[in-house]
């Protein structure tokens, strides 16, 4: 009798464990923003706007700003920095110094942030940042919709790339990368 | 039976009623100094206290509960950048949904534990805004406006009972035992009511709704700002002013003002299954009046009853409404006892041992019938929103919450935002003391002084000098402070990196990231860490705010030093 209890309780616990492999989170991962940002590197090196660039070409220095986050999910400081890293590490990107002469600079606000961290002291080096002088500046918007019901929430999330010229105020390239992602079960369970 | 066998049955049952008494005992309230600490203001000993004690197992209710805690303290004590983690760590669990969803037989038949905890919906809500004003604080606008907007999830409505009131647990536990009588038992049906008999409703969660047109507002998308601010007025009309000033954008700072504690969770009902929030602070309309130095005063109302919230049973987890547990904890309890007592009578060993199993499952089910009664407790009992327009360096702003004298806090040093930054946010956690006491505020939240060099002000004087050297000077070394302890004898012949190593040798921390990314409590506290709270929260004003006790030198060399001074 006691042996039937204890594998009773096995089998009840082994049906708590079971899952139904549904998503339980509509959040974006850390590989949506790898794909993302790998995607957005393609699209950029292929790009009509660089096609007949070439080392002798005027030089674009591009001042990549900090990722804006406009979706209902939050974005750390890490992962927009992550973003941003991706896109200036990746293989096209790095060949574009030489083949395309781009350079890629960090934003002004992390040049802000650099100059008032009282752990760099940039005050005897009045040069400091002056040569970064941006041409163009690059944009990243994550934007987003999503769709809740009692049961179930679907966020699809759009980033928006830009790069505009500074001196025309027109912009050389935009594209955007698209992903959905879908969560089951209540919300507050 | 043979008589010899009779000590080892009695024997059994001892061991049996023991383990009965273990499983039914009360777990600890390790909660309990926290709180203490936080009536009194002492939020870095609150927030330190919980960091130290941490749970790490995700399964445990603790995880979420001390990491709710911890983000909300830290915050109070004006030390947003050490919430991240925290923060990051609740937003994942929050975000995560359904998760107790295919738990529901081990909820029922062993044990509710066994459920990943991600607490009450109001305390998931407070939970999320919290992480939003921490996000403000860093002037992280576009997540708040995120966090804000998860935090207006849709809650579920049992409607209201045949007198008109809002129905509660115990009437939504009573329909549920109904609706499963109706169901003869099916286990395919039960707790049917509970999944299926609620309308589905918008959010009312008015500091959520103001949050996100606050950010709306600084991410410059005013239209959306707007249509969240009438949100929160057609909720509550006495936001109705309110409202009306955010609209208009005559501000420069927001400040994010609370008062009190939340409501504590106690258990009620038959065998204590059940489980509501009973106020700690009394609910009532009274205003926060600002003043400011030279300036007018003005009333705000309140955005936020903390209490209001976890008395409705929409903003209620209803994981206690399984009543049915307790129900058949007693029959099994009777059953089991009967047994037992025949089979010692007719001399049955097996008969006596299967009445004891049931008695010891009876009680495991009655263990878990009773509510568990963890709860975030260091919520406030009230919220408050103040947008205003600060015009002058080192302004002083006065909070009261009308009719609490003990509440007031004199906040100093706030000056308007730097130029092209924005709104700026500051949470101010205003003395709370004690619930039915009265009198004056404690001296440092009233006193509206700065008594110490603060690396966030240009407040030094002619010749400065560290704390830990006797003077009043806390501000983190680097070459610009050092600068202006030039011509002071042995300090003044100081390297950058010589200052530096005087503090370490001390074992004073200078930064949050020499912390793993959390500031201890500050040496003016007694702590180790020279990372100070934000200028403009309570923890800002507790530290700098009150006369310290001279610092008690620890390194050879620092003690050389003074000596030679």
């Amino acid at each position: 009798m006691l042996i039937r209890l204890a594998l009773l309780s096995v089998c009840l616990a082994l049906t708590s464990c079971a899952t139904t492999g549904a998503s339980r989170s509509s959040r974006m991962t850390t590989e949506d923003l790898t794909e993302m940002s790998e995607a957005m590197a393609q699209s950029l090196a292929q790009s009509d706007a660089l096609r007949n660039r070439t080392p002798t070409s005027e030089p674009w220095v591009i001042s990549i700003d900090r990722v804006q986050n406009l979706t209902t999910d939050i974005i750390t400081e890490s992962e927009r920095w992550y973003v941003i890293q991706r896109l200036r590490s990746s293989l096209p990107i790095r060949a574009m110094s030489q083949q395309k002469n781009i350079t890629f600079v960090i934003p002004k606000e992390r040049l802000d942030a650099m100059r008032n961290d009282p752990k760099i002291d940039v005050s005897t080096d009045p040069n400091f940042g002056t040569q970064r002088t941006p041409t163009h500046q690059m944009t990243a918007k994550f934007m987003g919709s999503e769709r809740a019901i009692a049961l179930a929430r679907t966020d699809t999330y759009y980033c928006e790339f830009e790069i505009m010229n500074f001196a025309t105020g027109v912009p050389e390239w935009t594209d955007r990368f698209e992903y959905k992602r879908e969560a089951v079960g209540h919300i507050w369970d | 039976m043979n008589k010899h066998d009779q000590p080892i049955l009695r024997l059994r049952q001892v061991c049996c009623l023991l383990l009965l008494f273990t499983l039914t005992g009360c777990h600890v309230d390790r909660t309990l100094d926290v709180t203490q600490q936080v009536l009194q203001g002492e939020y870095g000993k609150a927030r330190t206290y919980v960091h130290k004690n941490l749970s790490n197992k995700r399964s445990e209710r603790e995880y979420l509960l001390d990491r709710m805690m911890m983000g909300i303290l830290c915050v109070a004590d004006g030390h947003p950048q050490s919430a991240q983690v925290t923060f990051e760590e609740v937003y994942q669990v929050l975000r995560t949904q359904g998760i107790n969803a295919d738990k529901t037989v081990a909820s029922v038949v062993f044990n509710e534990d066994v459920k990943t905890w991600k607490g009450e919906p109001f305390e998931q809500a407070l939970a999320l805004a919290y992480y939003g004003i921490q996000q403000a604080h860093l002037n992280q606008w576009d997540n708040t406006r995120a966090a804000a907007a998860g935090s207006l999830f849709q809650l579920r409505d049992f409607g209201k009972n045949d007198k008109g009131e809002r129905i509660n647990t115990l009437e939504i536990a009573q329909r549920s035992i109904e609706a499963e009588r109706k169901a003869a038992g099916k286990p395919s049906d039960k707790e049917e009511y509970i999944n299926s008999g609620y309308a589905v409703r918008e959010s009312n969660f008015t500091l959520g709704y103001i949050l996100h047109g606050l950010a709306s507002a600084q991410l410059n998308r005013q239209q959306e700002a707007n249509d969240f601010f009438n949100v929160a007025a057609q909720i509550d009309a006495n936001l109705k002013p309110l409202v009306d000033q955010l609209k208009s954008g005559q501000y420069n700072t927001i400040l994010i003002v609370s008062h009190g504690l939340g409501p504590r969770k106690i258990a009620y009902g038959p065998d204590n299954a059940l489980a509501r929030f009973e106020p700690r602070f009394r609910s009532d309309a009274s205003p926060l009046i600002v003043s400011a130095a030279g300036g007018g005063q003005a009333a705000y109302p309140m955005v936020c009853d903390v209490n209001q919230m976890a008395a409705d049973h929409m903003w209620n987890n209803l994981e206690d409404v399984r009543e049915a547990k307790s129900v058949i904890g007693n029959v099994l309890l009777v059953g089991g006892g009967v047994t037992t007592a025949i089979a010692m009578d007719q001399g049955s060993g097996e008969a006596a041992l299967i009445g004891l199993g049931l008695m010891a499952a009876g009680a495991l089910v009655k263990t878990s019938a009773h509510a568990d009664t963890r709860y975030c407790n260091v919520m406030p009992q009230r919220v408050y929103v103040v947008p205003v327009m600060i015009t002058g360096e080192n302004a002083r702003i006065t909070l009261t919450v009308q009719g609490r004298q003990q509440s007031q806090m004199v906040l100093a040093g706030l000056s308007p935002p730097p130029p092209g930054h924005g709104a700026q946010l500051r949470y101010v956690r205003l003395f709370a003391g004690f619930p039915t006491a009265s009198g004056p505020p404690p001296g440092w939240a009233a006193s509206g002084q700065i008594n110490y060099v603060s690396t966030q002000l240009n407040n030094a004087g002619p010749a400065p000098l560290p704390y830990i050297l006797g003077g009043n000077d806390v501000r983190s070394p680097n070459p610009r402070v050092l600068a202006s302890y030039a011509g002071q004898p042995g300090i003044g012949s100081l390297t950058p990196a010589e200052l530096e190593n005087l503090y370490r040798d001390e074992g004073i921390a200078l930064t949050v990231e020499d912390q793993r990314g959390f500031a201890g409590m500050h040496i003016l506290e007694g702590g180790n860490s020279l990372v100070e709270p934000m200028v403009g929260t309570a923890g800002f004003t507790r530290l700098f705010g009150a006369i310290r006790p001279p610092y008690q030198p620890k390194s050879p060399q620092l003690q050389g030093m003074i000596k030679e001074k």
